[in-house]
């Protein structure tokens, strides 16, 4: 019952791991949908990265291997970030100027990133995702009530 | 590999490849266009001193259009913009050729996704509600 839902969808597949291919199927498609909702609606009005609660939402509730909603997400953002996007820039919300060095800044350590995660060690990547998703929620906080 | 499947029609490895190279070349020609854009405007603004309190809105930049003709004129702040809009279109770009290579693929489920999220992004990106 539970992964008919992903079978029908046909979601399941393989990622090269350290010996060979790896299938995977994830599960629970229903609640998945449901933070992925939630995870877009918080972006849209605060601006965070969804990616964030994407990953967490794919590791979490569909228990999918690390590396493979690591890079699912990461596929995905490209696509809902240019949803918003097309929004703000038509209101003038995009400063050229602030955005250049955002974007190749960004792009550059995602470079870098992409080839580092191929060879990191999931135990690894898990520690680092969780470090970023406290200061994320530090500074938000302290952004949020202008401390 | 020939790129085909046993009934002839595109393999997934084939179509993964070729949204690989378009998420490319797209990515590769909006951070080109961001970095000449953004040289240009240091070049011609880096010592005027900025004051982010007061968030300065790009007002004129908002239509492409208007993006194009900017950056037609060598307006350095109108080339980062063609280089965001370039950075935008890139994933809207691979959902119309996923679209393509599932029709190709007779595959109706995944027509039927990227019809979809493509509405979605014209939504987004246009601002009319179809």
């Amino acid at each position: 019952m539970d992964g008919s839902l992903a079978r029908r969808l046909r979601l399941g597949g393989t990622y090269p791991g350290p010996s060979g291919e790896v299938a995977y199927l994830p599960r629970r498609v229903p609640l998945g949908f449901g933070i992925m909702a939630g995870a877009g609606l918080i972006s849209g009005l605060l601006g965070i990265g969804s990616g964030a609660v994407k990953v967490l939402a794919l590791d979490q509730a569909m228990r999918l291997p690390f590396k493979v909603s690591t890079t699912t997400s990461n596929f995905m953002i490209g696509v809902t970030a240019a949803a918003g996007a097309g929004v703000y820039l038509r209101r003038g919300f995009i400063s050229p100027s602030l955005a250049m060095p955002v974007m190749l800044g960004v792009l550059g350590g995602s470079l870098i990133g992409a080839r580092l995660l191929i060879g990191a060690r999931v135990r690894l990547l898990r520690v680092v995702f969780a470090l970023a998703i406290l200061a994320l929620g530090v500074e938000m906080i302290v952004a949020g009530l202008h401390l | 590999m020939s790129g085909r499947r046993q009934d002839g029609r595109l393999s997934d490895r084939a179509i993964a490849l070729a949204i690989s190279l378009v998420l490319r070349v797209g990515v590769a020609l909006a951070a080109a266009l961001v970095a000449v854009g953004g040289i240009a405007y240091l070049v011609q603004n880096g010592r005027r001193e900025t004051h982010y309190s007061h968030f300065a809105s790009a007002q004129s930049l908002t239509t492409p259009a208007a993006i194009v003709r900017g950056a037609l004129a060598l307006d350095p702040a109108a080339i980062i913009a063609l280089g965001l809009v370039v950075l935008v279109l890139t994933p809207v770009a691979r959902v119309v050729l996923a679209l393509l290579a599932f029709a190709e693929q007779r595959d109706r489920l995944y027509v039927a996704f990227s019809l979809i999220v493509l509405t979605v992004l014209f939504i987004g990106l246009t601002g009319h509600a179809l």
